[in-house]
């Protein structure tokens, strides 16, 4: 112990120990963001030479329709994404907090999803919203509601349906947090609540989300990042479509980039992706302040 | 206690020593190659019956050739292929031998200088290119060059359902009002009339490529040449007709969250009685299908008024294989592309095993294939070679020729014809100006 002390008190040896993740940090993980960067000023193929075209992809990213629509979408799935998520999160974590029977079933029945890869979940919901033997509209079908049955991965529903999927895969995910953040609340805080007569609503919106902001915190900024670069659920069910309804920032990259072989197009797209996503990081951390609680 | 710390600090530099020659020496490793080693990469999967044919090839290449070379396959299906060949085409270490698309898809690669024109060899072997049919290399030719070598010819035609038809006591229509009025029929009789995924936007494209030529076969030609003839009548004409199939409800409801299999499914159950598809499904639809008794095919109708005949087919070619200019050894390659043209593979393994259309020359025992097979290759001796036709999005490259099928998309879905095509002009026109 007393070597290992010595050891880790020396300068070198902090050196050498951070070495590893100071290298991967400040070359292998910027580089290629710097790279695509220096790329979004190019036109290029990969085949033949690269041609320096200035700021002519940023110009006509801004003046293509799709990706615009494209920033929207992703804006939209974004908002449902986190409304769904966090209510539903909170609402099924404070369930589970007050059950004792069958909570271990419970918790695990909601974050199974989680640990599914999202190609599976992907092609899983596709038939869910299969307009012929779909489950969505078999259900309504046999409860006799057809004149709700609808094509849910229409240009009208697709975004929608998309982040309903999203919530599904992710929402035990942020309830696992939340139970956490509930569970550590110290007795007495909650004790002391009910004697001064809170209950119910009042006793969530007062004591328990004050006392987990930060988890919950940590939980949007995780769902907004997520949905930023929402791509592979989009991708699998839909393509983007129909007619680029569903196109998201990240398809958009992936189908300029390495369908349509225009990559300076594409770099030019998730630097600007890359932008947008450090400024929010950036803005969520200001305005949400940290709080540290101590009991 | 220096001691100790003296050995973390070995301990940790001798681990990256030898990391860095490790890695440095797997990087070595791949570049130089073993010389009498081709590489030959392809995007099919182990469901593909032409992997068994260059499983074959490759095996009987490998045993006995004078070059002294041995071909080695790499598979890498779908996607990722795609993908995995840019990579390696940027940093300049493509494969010897490589899996490549026609047309639109070939010429960048051909204009960047990175495929061999197979042609050099072959001219000096005309018994090898006697093997072909006629016309399957028009689009891997470029400046009077072949680049590349298919495999197998593929073309679209209308499948059917012979016992439906005969139910409601219908024909395969030769004109467009007669194939208005088989949907009519159907959609009376609830039957889905068009096996359609509308997910996948070149599907769909199909339908429109067809109406277009029926319409006027020298649309397909102009915009070949000028961007502006996107707007031309015979698509604003082919944007109004996919409208009219849409309205007359010829295609099953919740067509954009059908994929492939879905759709072939309507049509295997028999709840869709029509199925637009590429002749590569006669193989399934003949011996896999539950309805595989009851399948014919017929050619897409005429359309009256219009310019285009019966005979002009969407066709093309696929599985083509190039040899890239970096090529260790051209010969050998020649050689075993050669070998993939025998009989052997061509006739007993792709026609009359697999049910596919190869573009060597053959004649099938009938016994050996199915009556569809039989049908569709009778109906391709009729194809009118000159006013026929490629998917647009292989002929017109990945912008304009996806362009066109998101062009259709958007049409199936409402948009105005007129405006639709004019946003495909515009993008057709930035893109040629290049």
């Amino acid at each position: 112990m007393k070597h290992l002390e010595k050891a880790f008190g020396n300068k070198l040896a902090i050196a050498l120990f951070i070495a590893p993740a100071l290298i991967l940090f400040t070359v292998v993980v910027p580089l290629p963001i710097l790279h695509s960067f220096y790329m979004s000023f190019f036109k290029w193929d990969m085949l033949s030479e690269m041609t320096y075209t200035g700021f002519e992809n940023y110009k006509e990213l801004f003046s293509d329709e799709i990706f615009i629509s494209s920033i929207f979408h992703t804006i939209e799935i974004t908002i449902l994404s986190l409304i769904l998520q966090v209510s539903l999160g909170l609402f099924l974590a404070l369930c589970i907090v007050n059950i004792t029977r069958g909570r271990k079933y419970y918790q695990n029945a909601f974050f199974i999803p989680n640990v599914l890869s999202s190609a599976v979940i992907g092609i899983l919901w596709f038939f869910v919203y299969n307009y012929d033997f779909g489950l969505i509209n078999s259900i309504l079908k046999t409860v006799g509601l057809q004149s709700l049955q609808q094509e849910w991965l229409s240009q009208k529903y697709v975004i929608f349906a998309l982040s309903i999927t999203t919530c599904w895969q992710w929402v035990g995910y942020h309830m696992i947090l939340y139970v956490a953040a509930i569970s550590g609340i110290p007795q007495d805080i909650i004790e002391a609540a009910i004697v001064d007569g809170a209950q119910g609503f009042k006793m969530v919106s007062k004591i328990i989300i004050p006392q987990i902001l930060p988890v919950l915190r940590v939980s949007i900024v995780l769902i907004i990042t997520g949905s930023l670069k929402y791509f592979d659920m989009a991708w699998i069910m839909t393509e983007g479509g129909p007619d680029f309804a569903s196109e998201t920032i990240a398809t958009y990259i992936y189908r300029t980039a390495f369908n349509k072989l225009q990559y300076g197009l594409g770099s030019a797209a998730s630097t600007f992706l890359f932008a947008v996503s450090i400024l929010i990081t950036i803005v969520i951390n200001k305005f949400a302040a940290k709080r540290e609680i101590a009991y | 206690m220096k001691k100790s710390l003296r050995f973390i600090a070995l301990a940790v530099l001798v681990i990256f020593a030898f990391s860095f020659v490790l890695l440095t020496q797997v990087g070595e490793k791949k570049v130089q190659g073993a010389t009498n080693e081709l590489t030959f990469w392809s995007w099919v999967s182990d469901s593909d019956t032409i992997k068994q044919v260059y499983e074959q090839a490759i095996k009987e290449f490998n045993s006995n050739n004078k070059y002294g070379v041995k071909i080695k396959a790499v598979y890498t299906p779908g996607e990722q292929y795609k993908t995995k060949l840019q990579t390696a085409m940027a940093a300049n270490n493509p494969p010897d031998i490589l899996n490549m698309w026609a047309a639109g898809k070939m010429k960048p690669y051909v204009d960047a200088n990175r495929l061999y024109p197979i042609s050099d060899i072959m001219n000096k072997d005309k018994q090898w290119k006697d093997r072909y049919v006629d016309g399957v290399f028009d689009l891997t030719t470029f400046n009077g060059k072949i680049y590349g070598i298919p495999q197998i010819r593929v073309a679209t035609v209308i499948y059917y359902n012979k016992e439906i038809f005969k139910k409601y006591n219908l024909t395969p229509p030769k004109k467009w009002s007669e194939l208005v009025n088989v949907i009519k029929v159907l959609t009376r009789n609830g039957i889905i009339p068009f096996a359609l995924d509308a997910r996948d936007p070149w599907i769909l494209a199909m339908y429109a490529e067809y109406i277009a030529n029926r319409i006027d076969p020298d649309a397909y030609r102009k915009v070949q040449k000028d961007p502006n003839a996107w707007t031309d009548k015979a698509f604003i004409e082919t944007g109004k007709k996919i409208q009219e199939l849409v309205k007359l409800g010829a295609f099953p409801k919740g067509a954009t969250s059908l994929d492939y299999v879905a759709a072939r499914n309507l049509f295997d159950q028999g709840k869709a009685a029509m199925y637009v598809m590429g002749i590569w499904d006669v193989g399934y639809l003949s011996t896999q299908s539950p309805v595989k008794n009851k399948v014919g095919a017929f050619k897409w109708p005429e359309i009256e008024g219009g310019k285009g005949n019966i005979n002009n087919f969407l066709a093309g070619i696929e599985q083509v294989i190039a040899v890239s200019s970096n090529c260790k050894n051209k010969q050998a390659a020649a050689a075993w592309l050669k070998l993939l043209s025998e009989q052997r593979y061509a006739k007993d393994l792709l026609a009359e095993k697999a049910g596919y259309f190869p573009s060597v020359k053959v004649n099938p025992d009938p016994k050996k294939v199915t009556g569809l097979y039989l049908e569709v290759l009778n109906m391709l001796k009729d194809q009118n070679t000159k006013d026929s036709f490629t998917y647009y999005d292989v002929m017109f490259g990945p912008i304009i020729g996806d362009g066109f099928n998101n062009t259709i998309q958007s049409i199936y879905l409402g948009k105005d014809p007129v405006e639709a095509f004019k946003k495909l002009a515009d993008i057709a026109k930035k893109e040629m100006k290049k």
